[in-house]
């Protein structure tokens, strides 16, 4: 019996590398991919996965003091001053042949 | 589907004859984080939650349905033998009228239950944290009662249902825990 935490394994052909960790400023990429359950019963063809975000507050319990800032203009871009708290958003459209 | 088991998760005992209580239980049964909308939001949300954690809702949300009998019954009993004029002293005309003794889902006040309590918003871990939500709110609600009611008995009830929340709660946070890791990642403990 496998370890229930252990990853699922996933289909590597068609997943794009914005996925794979690193994309993060603090080094971990904020989405999280999961494959639905597939039935041989199924109507139509699989998606081949599906995302979710976790945002970055999700790792943060209580922000500690000096945190490296974004520049001022940026950062009133950027909705926050911290680069570790800044959570980008990949519009789905647009992203087609890709699963949402 | 599921197996019906014909008995109470826990032992409901009433022994104060307290039409009153009826009224105020009723916001575990039909209010907004009553244990309908717990029971509906869950095994509504675990369609389009991932895989990992779908078992956890179903598992919870069949509990809830639990706990929905034992309010059911803890109503029923305050409220199988009172009159009309007693139903009224307690509150209960507006519910009388509309309904003779029978249940009814709605909250203390008498507003009917809606699906509005509760969401589905396909992104995970919104969904976990109203569930967090409602499971702190539901204790808050059990607590409330228990300091309506000098009924140990039916302290009792409320106290093991309080319980349940806290532990669903964690339970809920734990699976936040399991949707933040990383694909790639091997968890050990
Ligand atoms: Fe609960």
């Amino acid at each position: 019996m496998g370890n229930e935490f252990e990853a699922q394994s996933l289909p590597e052909e068609g997943v794009p590398p914005e996925f794979r960790a690193g994309c993060h400023p603090a080094g971990r990429s904020q989405e999280r991919i999961h494959v639905p359950y597939r039935s041989p019963c199924d109507p139509c063809p699989p998606l081949p996965f599906k995302t979710y975000v976790v945002p970055p507050n999700q790792f943060i319990v209580f922000q500690p003091p000096n945190w490296p800032q974004y520049p001022p203009e940026q950062a009133l871009r950027c909705g926050t001053l911290w680069p570790a708290l800044h959570s980008p958003y990949r519009p789905r459209r647009g992203r087609e042949g890709e699963a949402t | 589907m599921w197996v019906y088991e014909k008995k109470l998760q826990y032992p409901v005992r009433v022994s104060k004859c307290d039409p009153r209580m009826a009224k105020l239980l009723l916001e575990q049964y039909g209010g907004a984080d009553g244990e309908l909308a717990a029971a509906l939001r869950y095994l509504n949300q675990r369609y389009s939650i991932p895989d990992k954690v779908i078992g956890l809702l179903t598992d919870i949300g069949t509990e809830e349905f639990a706990h929905l009998e034992m309010i059911a019954t803890m109503v029923y009993k305050l409220t199988k033998d009172a009159t009309p004029q007693q139903l009224d002293a307690a509150g209960l005309g507006p519910h009388y009228v509309a309904h003779d003794s029978a249940l009814f889902y709605s909250n203390a006040a008498g507003v009917p239950w809606t699906a509005a309590y509760i969401q589905a918003k396909g992104d995970p871990i919104a969904d976990l944290y109203e569930d967090i939500a409602a499971e702190e709110k539901a204790r808050a609600t059990y607590q409330w009662l228990i300091d309506m009611t000098d009924d140990v008995d039916l302290q009792d009830g409320l106290k093991f249902l309080r319980e349940r929340e806290i532990v669903h709660s964690l339970r809920f946070r734990e699976a936040v825990e399991i949707l933040k890791e990383e694909r790639e990642v091997r968890k050990v403990f």
